[in-house]
């Protein structure tokens, strides 16, 4: 559940250090409130949801925020002759696909993918969009990627 | 690259793009499981002992410090306590085994450290009086908690 909780804060922007705070804390508070959880199916509900706060508080006093390049830096690159590389070099074609996108997707379609059940609610609070707005725009991501993944198997 | 063919594909495509690319910190897992045990006070923690007490010291550019090592056989904590002007103190130590999470008690209330991977840490602004440190380690791969006895900032 750790490497979830990670990379929802992750998609808010904070740095690593931030980031890893938002996780300690939230594990922290499961378990001193662990008495207040109703039943073990609401934990990863309420851990998400938890970790969401905490971002979304840090985000407001945190400066280090994490940069493109910090995470660009770690990609392996395209032109990779290893043999192991072929899964890595979609990821970082993928990766250049991902980049072209506006901020929001970028969040959006981040947090979806390591949310098993996405509390929509709750991601139109982060996103500060409509709730009604999220299907509509997840679609609209999801094909701006198609597209741009598209473009760049049309280019190779 | 192979176009995924619906979107359950492209979303694992994604994840494993941002697991490859932005994966958690290493070692993040067992540093939360030692902040939660360091939090634990009914756990049963080993009480390491008092080695070693050097006599307070004036120290250029730091003001007056003491340095106190504890231990048992298998752990060394060395903290060197600094008065500052402030009226407040600063801890700095390191620990072999390195510390995952550590905590510093007083009647006061309970700080936790910032830690390094390399063993050191810090607590600042610690007021003076009564204090001890709960700490986790990792020793092939089991994590050892462990308190200091009382001592003086």
């Amino acid at each position: 559940m750790t490497p979830v909780l990670w990379h929802v804060v992750r998609a808010y922007g904070l740095s690593s250090a931030a980031a890893e705070d938002a996780v300690q804390t939230t594990w922290l508070t499961l378990v001193r409130k662990q008495d207040s959880i109703d039943s073990p199916d609401a934990v990863m509900s309420w851990l998400l949801t938890t970790v969401r706060r905490e971002a979304w508080r840090l985000s407001r006093v945190d400066r280090r925020a994490v940069t493109i390049e910090d995470i660009e830096a770690r990609l392996p690159l395209a032109n990779s002759a290893e043999d192991e590389a072929a899964r890595r070099i979609e990821s970082s074609q993928l990766w250049r696909a991902v980049r072209g996108l506006d901020d929001r997707c970028q969040r959006l379609l981040r947090v979806v993918a390591f949310s098993a059940r996405p509390n929509y609610g709750m991601v139109a609070l982060d996103l500060d969009m409509p709730i009604g707005s999220i299907g509509p725009t997840r679609r609209r991501c999801l094909t701006k990627l198609r597209s741009a993944l598209g473009e760049g198997d049309a280019a190779e | 690259m192979t176009q995924p063919h619906n979107d359950e594909e492209l979303f694992v495509a994604l994840r494993e793009m941002w697991s490859d690319a932005d994966p958690p910190p290493d070692g993040l897992a067992d540093r939360t499981v030692a902040e939660i045990a360091v939090e634990d006070t009914e756990r049963d923690f080993a009480l390491l002992d008092l080695l070693e007490e050097a006599p307070l010291a004036e120290v250029r550019g730091e003001g007056i410090r003491r340095t106190v090592r504890f231990g048992d056989e298998s752990s060394t904590i060395v903290l060197h306590i600094v008065a500052e002007p402030s009226g407040v103190c600063r801890i700095g130590g390191w620990s072999d085994p390195p510390v995952l999470a550590a905590r510093l008690c007083q009647d006061q209330g309970e700080t936790s450290a910032v830690t390094a991977p390399d063993g050191r840490f810090t607590f600042d602004d610690v007021p003076h009086g009564r204090s001890c440190m709960r700490v986790a380690t990792l020793e092939d791969d089991r994590m050892r908690e462990a308190r200091t006895p009382w001592f003086e900032t």
